[in-house]
């Protein structure tokens, strides 16, 4: 079941981060803070979506948080390339 | 060896209806490889920079053209490509490397101003614009017009002469290239001194050369092999478990496609670089 309330939210926090980093471009402290605060929203949606189905277990947090763990390390060993 | 693939990639009763590739074993693990290569590419490009490091594509020619191209969407006139400010971006960038700092100033207190009066160029006005770990002349140009102080030296119609020096050496351990644009007015211009009573200074700088391997691009492309790998296993699971109608206490698959989606287009668009 999808729920477009949801899924608008983290459309919208992921996007602004997004938007964040480019805005930001070649100035890799601030970027780099973006993508960590990204990773955490995103972890953070991810309990708050699974509270509201009644649905929150260790595991499902744990799912989450590797997905943002991969995001982060991609991110920010691309911009820390030097 | 067919069962173990199935289990592997696709969601089936023998897995918990949950590919193995998608595990928290497994995610852990693609965090765990990632990094491995990371360190290791790294500890290589810094033994064998020739071989593994970063490749630019940046020439004094290009820096120079596109710049003009810039002055020009303003209506101002070209600058003229100065061997003595050529000689003082070259020195500036020479000394960076070798007293190892990445700022206008030296940690000795030098300035630009000295490297640019110490090629004799006597100025009425100057600026520079420093870049580094850019890929290409037009990503350090495009760079600094985003900005606006280094847009301010670019555009700046009292400058008439441009110096430029692409060097590419090793800057505090780590193999780079460095981008120096110096920008100035001679005192003997006349048309400068008609519309400037004081002597001004403004400053603002720029990049690395090419080995076999560019490790930005292969971590950008080893970024993406990974990212859409995850994206497909995704989408199989998610059109599966719908298809079977599986109630599974997990992870909402198809947030974590959102979430893959947008990381696959930041790892594509994302560039290297930073101005000074």
């Amino acid at each position: 079941m999808i729920q477009p309330f949801d899924f608008f939210i983290l459309t919208t926090l992921l996007a602004g981060g997004f938007f964040g980093i480019f805005y930001f471009s070649y100035d890799r402290g601030l970027q780099s803070l973006i993508i960590l605060f990204m990773g955490i929203a995103y972890v953070l949606w991810g309990v708050w979506h699974h509270k509201k189905e009644g649905l929150l277990v260790f595991r499902v947090i744990l799912e989450y948080a590797l997905f943002a763990g991969i995001g982060i390390i991609i991110l920010l060993s691309l911009i820390n390339k030097t | 060896m067919k069962k173990f693939l199935r289990n592997f990639f696709l969601p089936h009763p023998d897995n918990n209806h949950k590919a193995h590739a998608l595990h928290h074993f497994s995610l852990a693990a693609y965090v765990a490889v990632f990094l491995l290569v990371q360190f290791t590419t790294s500890a290589l490009a810094n033994h064998y920079p020739r071989v593994l490091g970063f490749a630019t594509n940046i020439t004094v020619n290009d820096v120079f053209r596109y710049t003009n191209e810039e002055r020009e969407k303003n209506q101002i006139s070209d600058l003229t490509l100065n061997d003595k400010l050529n000689l003082a971006a070259q020195r500036k960038a020479e000394d960076m490397f070798s007293r190892g700092y990445w700022s206008h100033n030296s940690p000795q207190g030098t300035t630009p101003w000295s490297f640019i009066t110490q090629a004799n160029y006597y100025y009425l006005l100057a600026g520079e614009n420093l870049a580094r770990d850019f890929n290409d002349s037009q990503a350090v140009v495009n760079a600094w017009m985003k900005s606006s102080t280094h847009k301010e030296n670019i555009v700046n119609s009292k400058y008439k002469d441009i110096g430029i020096a692409v060097v590419n050496g090793r800057l505090n351990g780590i193999e780079t290239t460095l981008v120096v644009q110096m920008f100035g007015a001679q005192l003997n211009d006349k048309e400068v001194l008609s519309s400037s009573a004081a002597s001004t200074l403004t400053q603002s700088p720029l990049p690395p050369a090419p080995p076999a391997i560019n490790l930005f691009s292969l971590t950008k492309r080893f970024s993406l092999v990974l990212t859409i790998g995850l994206l497909i296993l995704l989408l199989l699971d998610v059109l599966l478990i719908y298809r079977r109608k599986i109630f599974r206490l997990a992870g909402n698959s198809l947030a974590h496609m959102v979430f893959l989606i947008m990381l696959s287009f930041a790892v594509a668009l994302i560039s290297r670089g930073s101005i000074l």
